[in-house]
């Protein structure tokens, strides 16, 4: 599991962007406000993967955060 | 019936809503503002600061602070474009018309009183965003019902 931010694009953003590519994350808090706030970020996206996961599914995971950087230039 | 198909990116993150994100119209404090009104989302973080001049029942300033997502910041420039200078009862019409939008109503979304705000009508299609548009409007609503 891991969190994330992408300069200059909200979270929510990457994580609709994401989904629209049919990458499913979660984005927000985490129920972690204090700990947003110390680092300093609005929220991060958080993907989550497990036994079931490829590496296609990551390579999808990759090109749909270039697609968001593409959108958001 | 209902489109159930995966509605595209591209309604969404129009060129006119990331060009209203990056250089946000009315931005800062207002001077002699008469109304103050602080409004966030906390599921999600998105945040503004709505500041009102109005003088005999009319916006003559208006301006926000704020921080989220592009649609949510998008919407709030745009919303403050469409309000400067229209009387606050003109205003909670508008934003009646933005909610209807909002519902996916045409008509809503056809109407040229809503000006650049019209290219979020694609927000209706993507549910979990469309709290994010109404942040701004939610919050001249809250202060339209403050005295002075």
């Amino acid at each position: 599991v891991f969190s994330f931010a992408m300069k200059g694009i909200h979270p929510h953003d990457v994580a609709t962007i994401l989904d629209a590519e049919g990458v499913a994350v979660r984005a927000g808090h985490h129920c972690t406000q204090p700990l947003m706030r110390r680092l300093a970020v609005p929220a991060t996206t958080r993907a989550s993967c497990f036994v079931y996961n490829t590496r296609e599914d990551l390579d999808r995971l990759v090109e749909g955060l270039e697609k968001a950087r593409e959108i958001f230039g | 019936m209902m489109d159930r198909s995966t509605p595209a990116l591209g309604d969404l993150f129009q060129d006119i809503i990331l060009e209203h994100y990056r250089r946000p119209r009315n931005q800062g404090m207002l001077a002699g503002a008469t109304r103050h009104v602080h409004m966030n989302n906390p599921t999600c973080g998105d945040e503004v600061h709505l500041y009102l001049r109005v003088e005999e029942g009319v916006v003559r300033g208006i301006s926000f602070e704020g921080e989220g997502c592009s649609i949510s910041q998008a919407s709030i420039s745009m919303m403050t474009q469409i309000l400067k200078d229209q009387p606050v009862a003109e205003g909670l019409r508008l934003a009646e018309r933005f909610k209807a939008m909002m519902h996916g109503d045409p008509a809503a979304a056809a109407d040229r009183d809503l000006r650049d705000a019209r290219a979020l009508a694609g927000v209706s299609r993507f549910p979990t965003r469309v709290k994010c548009a109404l942040l701004g409007w939610d919050a001249f609503e809250k202060a339209s019902d403050c005295p002075g």
